[in-house]
This record gives structure tokens, sequence and C-alpha cells, in this order.
């Protein structure tokens, strides 16, 4: 092989080896925000959110009613939200939010919630 | 040969670089933003001066404090107190008010979907852990826009409860009286059907100074005030002492779709009362207390939560396009 060829050869797996790089960068970029915005439909975030130990707490063991489905921004964020009614006579109702990757970042009551009150230190 | 191991180099230099670039990109999150649940650093809750804080002292309580009075005292005091509605505001009307609450709990209580029945959607922002006795803040409702076939209802109201227990104050709008903003206060302790209170009417485009302040146990519970623009509203007693602080924005239509767009109402400049040992204080609701606080919207409400300039408390704007 003369000192010649063996120029253009480098030269051309110089040149290539960084190409080719580019490439599988580009191509894992992609792959990788594909994988992060893979989104999860209604029906997985139902069950999602009937699932999460938090909403198995407020629910304890009660019959329940999911009544809405919908969107929201919690935190800036925008996510799913799952409304669910206990229907065990205290119609507590409860917010799931679930992000769209299946996250449960918060369950929490909403107000206003009929609950019967233990207390009675204002009952007359 | 040295021109070909420098071309070579550089190859395997550029390929090291992007390989480095390439777990970076897997490795990094694709979010770059504030976690606002982070409490990796140390927060020091702001503490509201001591001027500002008997400012926003009803002039009642102002004044008993000048004379010595301690808490349980001024508890005692405004428990025996007369609460008056607003002058022209009749029991007919507080009646009639009660009444449109209770229809909406019904319709609220309605199986989803049933003809009968209300979807509620929030714009809210609340600390979800219990620990303070009281709140004290301003708002401004907007138009709350209502119709019989768009959003029928809207409440603009604070909550400080704790475990399902609360108590309440704010202004409701409700399209069978689309004229009337009504004050009124919600004790979830009362027997069924006396939870509501009204007190009047006002104007919904103008700040409204609320205050809701839990006492000290008095032998059978924690006493409380309402207090509307230095108006003593309603009084009674609780459960708990320390409880989660809300401030929401409450809408009501017969279905997701039928909400119409309202204007921007907002709370703003609250802060929160804390008993430390034998002291209480007040601090700023914002960043720096040692809770997170959340906010969220559920469409179509939506939200906008920030301190504006001049401010030490966050504002929370709510709105339906």
């Amino acid at each position: 092989m003369d000192r010649k060829k063996i120029v253009e050869l480098a030269n051309r797996y110089g040149v290539l080896t960084p190409i080719l790089a580019i490439f599988i960068l580009f191509i894992s970029i992609l792959l990788s925000g594909c994988l992060e915005n893979k989104e999860i439909g209604e029906e997985d975030v139902v069950s999602i959110a009937l699932n999460d130990s938090r909403t198995l707490v407020m629910i304890n063991n009660s019959d329940y009613e999911v009544y809405d489905v919908g969107k929201a921004v919690f935190d800036g964020q925008e996510m799913y939200q799952v409304s669910i009614k206990i229907v065990n006579g205290t119609h507590k109702r409860v917010n799931v939010f679930v992000t769209y990757n299946g996250e449960v970042v918060s369950v929490g009551s909403q107000f206003p919630a009929p609950t019967p009150p233990e207390y009675s230190g204002n009952k007359t | 040969m040295k021109g070909i191991t420098k071309l070579k180099g550089i190859g395997i230099a550029a390929t090291m670089l992007l390989a480095a670039l390439l777990i970076a990109a897997i490795s990094v999150p694709t979010v770059w933003a504030d976690d606002p649940t982070d409490t990796s650093q140390q927060r020091i809750p702001d503490k509201v001066d001591q001027n500002t804080s008997d400012m926003r002292t009803p002039t009642f309580i102002r004044d008993l404090m000048q004379k010595g009075f301690t808490e349980s005292e001024i508890a005692k005091a405004t428990l025996n107190m007369t609460i008056k509605r607003q002058e022209g505001w009749t029991d007919e009307d507080n009646e009639r008010v009660v009444g449109y609450f209770k229809q909406v709990q019904k319709e609220l209580l309605e199986e989803s979907g049933s003809k009968d029945g209300v979807v509620q959607k929030d714009g809210r922002m609340t600390i979800d852990e219990e620990n303070y006795h009281g709140i004290n803040g301003y708002m401004r409702p907007g138009d709350l826009q209502v119709s019989s076939d768009g959003t029928q209802y809207h409440y603009f109201t604070n909550h400080i409860g704790n475990s399902g227990i609360w108590i309440e104050v704010g202004v409701a709008r409700f399209h069978w009286e689309p004229d009337e903003y009504v004050v009124y206060t919600y004790d979830s302790t009362r027997p069924a059907g006396q939870e509501w209170e009204t007190w009047g009417t006002t104007d919904p485009n103008v700040d409204h100074h609320f205050i809701m302040y839990v006492y000290d146990y008095d032998g059978t519970g924690y006493p409380y005030n309402i207090w509307w623009d230095d108006n003593l509203i309603r009084s009674g007693k609780l459960s708990h002492y320390n409880n989660n602080p809300d401030e929401n924005h409450e809408c009501f239509a017969a279905s997701v779709d039928d909400f119409e767009s309202c204007s921007v109402g907002y709370f703003k400049d609250s802060f929160l009362y804390k008993k430390e040992g034998n002291n209480y204080n007040a601090y700023w609701w914002n960043g720096d207390l040692p809770e997170t606080t959340h906010s969220y919207g559920l469409s179509p409400v939506k939200v906008n939560r920030y301190i504006p300039g001049g401010s030490s408390s966050y504002k929370i704007d709510s709105w339906i396009d």
C-alpha cells in the first residue's frame, strides 16, 4: 500500500467515524424522546390511580365511583386528573394526579366533601 | 505516517466526545426545571412583622389585645358576640340561598352522567400538612360568570381543615339569582342543614379581606372566628387546632363541555398563623414555608401562581378561557 492510499483511507475513516457517531447520537436522542413522551391512555390512568396505595387508603374498602377523568395542570405540569367519589355515605371525593408517564404525583381529598362529622362539639 | 496518525487521533477524539454527549443526553432528564417538591435546601419561613400583623387584625380584637386580654379570653369574648348580617339581608334571604347550597350539594352527590348531576372543576392552592391555625388574606372573585346552560355555580372560597372537618368563607354566585354575589361561611361540624350561613352580598370586583382564626382548646373544642372586611360573620368550634389551608375557585356545570369563560379572580397577600411553643406567630404563604404548596387547575379552569412585586406571598389567579 503506498503512502497516498494510506492517507486516503485514513482521511476517509477519520471523517466517517464522527459522522457515524453523530448519526448514532441522533437516533438515540430520537428514540429516547419517543420513549419519554410515550403517553398512557385514560383507561391506564384510571387503573394506575385506583391501584395507588394512597388512593386505596382514601377509599378504605368502600364502594366508589370514578366520576371524572380529565386534564389538569398540577404545580405547572400538565397531566391527567382522576376524580373518585366514595359512596359509603360520606361521599368523600378524591383527586388523583397522574403524569402522562403514569406516575402518581398527588392524592388528595377535594372540598367540599360532605363528611358527617365524628366531632360533636357543635351539635345542638 | 504522521499525517495518518493525526487524522486518526482527531477521529477518535471526536468519537469519544460524541459518546460522552450521547451518555449525557440519555442520563440527563428531559425537563430541566425547579423541582417544587425539593426539600433539600433549608427554608427559613418569612415571618410577618408585628406592625403588619396588627394592621390586619380586626379592630375589635386589637382593642382587646391592647387591654391585655389573653387568647382564651378573646376567644370567649368573640363566642359571646352577636353575629349580625349585612343590613337588609334578611332571614328569608339566608334561607333562600342556603337552599341553593343544599341543591348544589344534592347535584354533586348524583351519579355521574345523570341529568341532575353537576361536575366540579377547581383552581386551587393548598398545603396538605396540618400545621396552621388560621389564615389572613385578600380575595377578589371576579365576575364568576354563570348561566343556566353554562357554568351554573361558582364558589370562590377559603378553607382550613383537618381530617375531613373544615370551615370556609367565600363568595358564591348561582345562576338562579345571578345578580347576587353572596358572602357565605360553612362549618362541617354543624348538623345537617346548618353548615351554611350567609352574611350578605358583595362587590366581586374589589379586594376583600378575610380571616379564619382558631383558638386554643377551651375544654369542649377549639373556638374559631371568621371575619369578612372587619366584620365577625361566624364563630363556633372546631375539632382540630392545626389545619391545612386552601384557597379555591370551585366551578360547577352540568358537564365538562358546558363550562363558559369567566374573568380572572385571585387570592393574594395571605399569611398563615402558627403556634410555636407559647408563641403565636404568622408567616407569609410563600415558598419559604417548610411545607410544599401545591397549586392546580382542573381543565378548563386555569391557574397562575406567582409572587407579585411588592408582595411577600403567593398570588393565585384563576379563570376559564
